[in-house]
């Protein structure tokens, strides 16, 4: 069994788990040892990761794995990890694991609760895992489902309304998402061979100049609408205004996250070429993210659309990072992505 | 075979059922009655089917076999057909058709 | 080499402590936490003078000049190959410096808590607050390079917003706290892109590399030159701009006297003898970057520093809150020490400005730290910081009373105690670069005399004022931090800082300059004499000339309504101009845009949602017309 799979199936059987709990102690407790699981797996995962770095191994990507789940379109379950996405994972079983605690109190259909947060918490640890472009959109779309009914059903405020729009905004942006995904599958492959969704294989055969420069603003958009890219990010102030306290810190801790390392392993990972030609237009959104979040927050009376704003400044500044493009920034990314994760997380926490 | 009566008095006739039955179906407003109408165009079509059996390939039963299958059907139609009215006339306490368009329960 | 790797001890034992008080110190007893805390504190200051003791003289550095040497030094982030930043200790003759005036008034200050801090709530929040700093403090003062120094940077910041808001359920301690840490960090903020213009043009963090005569910074070229000056000035002006917000200096002072909130040891710690004189500290870390790469930027520092020590004096004069008072007394004071750093030269008697600046910086730290502690006393003695509420109390507090009077002394400059000597050095190295700026300085001298001895007169003579109850002394724990001190600002003057703290590590001859000497001391005899006409007695003669003042005087009082004018730029003009427009414009036009988008759709839905009316004979109807309309097509016209 490949360590990485174990990120997405104790999320699944502690979800089993808690459907067998009997009353609300039962239910936080099991959420409360799954995610503690998962917490420990992730130290694990650190360690084993530094310790085959050390070893020497320089491959891509480590704890490499790959199965075939639909022939007919080439699907395949890849997995593995780089020095990226082990950082993302261990930021998201800390927060997960806090956020469990943060929502300790819920009473309101409490077992439904736990169960979409740890489904939330599975799509994102899968996202991370995954190297294959179609399982990884898969996870994308499990990840943003349960946001809907976390925020409706026990958000406050105008909920209904917060998570319509989040959800609404996020699924526009999945759409772009998925005719990038498509376009750069039909280009994946050298006419005549074999198409495929595994992102190092495409990021080996060049996708075509011009298809890039079709496909990369599609990818960019549709990652940067999760990570609160101007204008596309007032999903944000709302609902992380109206999601009960677990579920702002896991969206603005974990979520805004996958934006930027979905931008930086999809758009401009394969599509370098067309990265370096249009990065000047999303310089200046990101750059406008930046300023403009701040200036944002600067005169909100409520803690939650302070933190909001900020954050729309803080990931703004992730994307812009990355777009960058050298390792310096990208290094300042990922600790950007990481200290985001955890102060916006904590701060979430204690504003509730 | 008496030849005496032509395929299209057959056809004829079942036309003319046909667009009774459908005429039925779009003008009246009581449930039954349309349920009465279905059953004229399912008629009309057994008519055909059993006519053109009939003339045109009369050493194969298809033409009869689907008519049998289709008159059972109708009878089974009928009846969840009729429970359904029956479960309208209970919940609106009328079985005009007008009534029922509320597209949700 | 001489192993020095043990001062890594001196920071890290406060650190240890602190998050041993701060996790378990609301198990212990109070007075235990305290105690600890202290301890801590003493193993750091005993470290401290092993190392200075070891550094200026047993080991033999003096002969070939004293260097700094790496004592201790570890790659922290190893970010990629071009930038990677270390984390170690530099010891040099300012540092060692900066260990002793930290190590020590820390030690006094932990003393003196804990009799002040005596049944407070959150007593060990308080010591491990304070530990917390004494570790910030120590760490930026023996950064290896500049970026280590700026996160100590943010750390004291961090730990003074601490301190100050410690008494968090009063709103005023919540705004000073609040105030202080924006407005330091927003001058940390030029710090930082001074960091970054320098470091990205020589490649360096490291403060050995860039204030090596020849190292990359100082023979950086000019370069793109902006508006008339080269990048490297441009730099440095920025990192100034940090040390100016720390170091309270004009306009970016407006913290340091709300930071007053904070208890009063706090203030005496920080906001007198070490945090506001990391300002200081920076640019003579940098002194031979400043000095050699970039006079122009020295002149910024030197005329900052002087426009800084005349405004907070003419304002220390008007002010009735004794902590206010001596708020202003230090902004003067730095004002001095930036100044004198703004006149030096590099190099041997060019760089007595540099060595005057340290002085002063040392004196400075002492008596300052001691006043705020007599201050503490006073407050702790009659529950109020006004000096109106205040009158005769030399009876009451006599301990108090005869070691603020040393530190008002000392302060006001009269020979032979420790201030007169530092302030004549600064005093020379004026009048030989700028006579403008000496006779600044010359009018400062005087109006601090002045100030200081109203204070002096209004609190211990005067009219008795009828107490509550009646004042008494504190308790030793409490009084004897304040003899130390003043043990400290009596003696600290004859250190022979020209032979051991000068900007290139040479020694170099100092003698008094009569010339200087002699007036300076005769202005401060005379704002001393003013200040007793004035105040020995209550008498009409401090309104009448207040009244012959008139509007300066109403100006002054007012601190020349620089906090108006922040609160007008921020409130009026950045709120209500950008951010209030920001917000408004993502509300409306953003936000809006997307309900537009999602009204559209729904009323685009309304319109045909129509078609699905739920009659089933409509949909009958259409069904049958749409079946004969395809007949007739693909029968008869599709031919």
């Amino acid at each position: 069994m490949n360590i990485l799979s174990l990120f997405i199936l104790i999320p699944l059987f502690t979800i089993i788990a808690i459907l067998f709990t009997g009353n609300m102690k039962q239910t936080r407790i099991v959420s409360a040892v799954g995610m503690g699981i998962q917490l420990i797996l992730a130290g694990i995962l650190v360690y084993l990761y530094l310790a085959e770095r050390n070893a020497g191994n320089t491959a891509a990507m480590l704890f490499y794995y790959d199965a075939v789940w639909f022939p007919t379109l080439n699907i395949h379950y890849t997995i593995g990890v780089d020095g990226i996405s082990v950082a993302m994972i261990a930021l998201t079983s800390i927060v997960v694991f806090a956020g469990i605690f943060a929502s300790w109190m819920v009473d309101y259909l409490y077992r439904e609760f736990f169960i979409s947060l740890i489904l939330l918490a599975s799509g994102v640890f899968g996202f991370f895992i995954s190297l294959d472009l179609f399982t990884m959109f898969l996870f994308y779309e499990v990840a943003v489902i349960p946001m809907y009914l976390l925020i409706g059903l026990w958000g406050s405020g105008p909920k209904e309304y917060s998570a319509m729009k989040l959800t609404l905004m996020l699924m526009a942006g999945s759409a772009l998402l998925f005719v990038a995904i498509l376009g750069i599958y039909f280009y994946s492959a050298p006419a005549g061979s074999h198409l495929t969704f595994n992102l190092l294989e495409i990021a080996k055969n060049h996708i075509p100049i011009e298809m890039q420069r079709f496909l990369f603003p599609f990818a960019f958009i549709g990652f940067g609408v999760l990570g609160a890219l101007f204008p596309f990010h007032t999903w944000s102030p709302d609902g992380h205004a109206s999601a009960p306290t677990a579920v702002s810190m896991l969206h603005a801790g974990v979520l805004m996250k996958l934006g930027g390392y979905g931008v930086f392993r999809v758009a401009i990972y394969l599509m370098p070429e067309a990265a370096h030609e249009q990065a000047w237009i999303f310089l200046i959104l990101t750059g406008i993210s930046v300023v403009y979040g701040a200036f944002g927050a600067v005169v909100q009376k409520d803690l939650k659309y302070i933190n909001a704003y900020s954050s729309v400044s803080h990931c703004g500044l992730v994307l812009f990072a990355i777009l960058m493009m050298n390792q310096t920034a990208m290094n300042g990314a990922v600790i950007q992505m990481i200290s985001h994760g955890l102060m916006t997380a904590l701060f979430f926490a204690l504003s509730a | 075979m008496t030849g005496s009566i032509p395929l299209q008095y057959f056809l004829i006739i079942s036309t003319l059922m046909f667009f009774i039955g459908i005429y039925g179906f779009l003008t009246r407003k009581n449930l039954i009655t349309m349920l009465m109408s279905i059953e004229l165009i399912l008629n009309s079509v057994n008519i055909n089917f059993v006519a053109f059996n009939k003339y045109l390939y009369p050493q194969n039963l298809q033409g009869h076999f689907f008519t049998l299958i289709i008159i059972a059907i109708a009878a089974a139609e009928a009846a969840v057909a009729i429970a359904i009215i029956i479960n309208i006339y209970r919940n609106f306490r009328s079985i005009d058709v007008d009534n029922v368009d509320e597209l949700k329960f | 080499m001489v192993d020095y790797t043990y001062t890594l001890l001196i920071p890290l034992i406060p650190f240890v402590f602190f998050i041993l008080i701060g996790i378990t110190g609301h198990k212990m007893k109070p007075i235990v936490s305290g105690l600890i805390g202290t301890a801590g504190l003493g193993i750091a200051a005993i470290l401290s003078y092993i190392t200075a003791i070891r550094y200026f003289w047993t080991d033999h550095l003096a002969e070939t000049g004293y260097k700094s040497i790496k004592a201790f030094e570890v790659t922290w982030l190893h970010l990629t190959d071009k930038l990677t930043i270390n984390i170690g200790a530099l010891i040099d003759p300012i540092s060692v410096m900066m260990l002793i005036v930290i190590t020590t008034v820390s030690l006094m200050v932990h003393i003196y808590s804990i009799g002040y801090m005596k049944g407070e709530r959150g007593y060990h929040r308080f010591f491990a607050f304070l530990s917390l700093f004494s570790f910030s403090m120590l760490g930026l003062v023996l950064a290896t390079n500049i970026f280590q120094m700026y996160i100590f940077w943010e750390l004291v910041g961090v730990s003074s917003f601490l301190l100050i808001g410690f008494y968090y359920e009063k709103p005023s301690a919540v705004a000073a706290s609040k105030k202080a840490f924006i407005v330091t960090r927003f001058a940390d903020l030029g710090f930082l892109i001074g960091i970054l213009i320098l470091s990205f043009n020589t490649g360096t963090f490291d403060f050995q590399l860039l204030t090596s005569p020849t190292g990359p910074a100082i023979t950086m070229p000019g370069g793109a030159a902006f508006m008339g000056m080269s990048l490297l000035t441009w730099s440095l002006i920025f990192i100034f701009m940090g040390g100016a917000g720390k170091s309270a200096m004009f306009p970016l002072h407006v913290w340091l006297p709300d930071a007053m909130e904070g208890p009063t040891p706090v203030s005496a710690l920080i906001h007198a003898a070490t945090m506001v004189v990391a300002g200081v500290y920076l640019v003579a870390r940098l002194f031979p970057v400043y000095a050699l790469g970039a006079p122009d930027a020295l002149t910024v520092v030197a005329w900052v520093g002087g426009i800084s020590s005349l405004f907070a004096a003419i304002i220390a004069c008007t002010q009735t809150d004794i902590k206010r008072v001596l708020a202003y007394s230090t902004m003067s004071q730095i004002g001095y020490m930036m100044l004198a750093l703004g006149v030096s030269g590099y190099g041997g008697e060019n760089g007595l400005g540099f060595m005057a600046s340290n002085f002063h910086l040392f004196t400075h730290a002492m008596f300052k730290a001691l006043l705020f502690l007599g201050a503490g006393a006073i407050i702790h003695a009659v529950h109020s910081n006004d000096m109106k509420d205040m009158g005769g109390l030399r009876k009451y507090l006599p301990i108090t009373h005869i070691t603020f009077l040393i530190a008002c002394i000392t302060i006001a400059g009269i020979p032979p105690l420790a201030g007169f000597w530092s302030k004549d050095e600064i005093m020379v190295a004026a009048w030989h670069h700028n006579k403008i700026l000496f006779s600044i300085e010359y009018l400062v001298a005087g109006l601090t005399a002045f100030y200081m001895f109203r204070l002096y007169f209004s609190i211990f003579w005067g009219k008795a004022t009828h107490y509550h109850h009646t004042p008494h002394e504190a308790p030793y724990v409490m009084t004897i931090p304040l003899m130390v001190l003043a043990f400290g600002a009596v003696f600290a003057g004859f250190l022979p800082f020209h032979a051991l703290v000068t900007s290139d590590g040479m020694p170099f001859e100092s003698h008094l300059d009569y010339s200087i000497a002699i007036p300076s001391v005769l202005i401060a005899l005379f704002g001393i004499g003013l200040a007793t006409a004035m105040y020995l007695k209550s008498n009409g003669l401090p309104d009448k000339l207040a009244g012959i003042f008139g509007h300066t005087y109403k100006w002054a009082f007012h601190k020349f309504y620089m906090d108006e004018v922040y609160i007008f730029v921020t409130k009026k003009i950045i709120f209500r101009f950008i951010s209030e427009p920001v917000a408004w414009f993502d509300r409306h036009i953003v936000d809006g845009f997307m309900n537009l988008i999602a009204r559209t759709v729904q009323n685009a839905s309304n319109l045909i949602k129509d078609l699905q009316s739920g009659r089933l004979q409509q949909y009958g109807y259409v069904f049958v017309t749409g079946a004969l309309a395809l007949v007739l097509i693909f029968v008869y016209l599709w031919n």
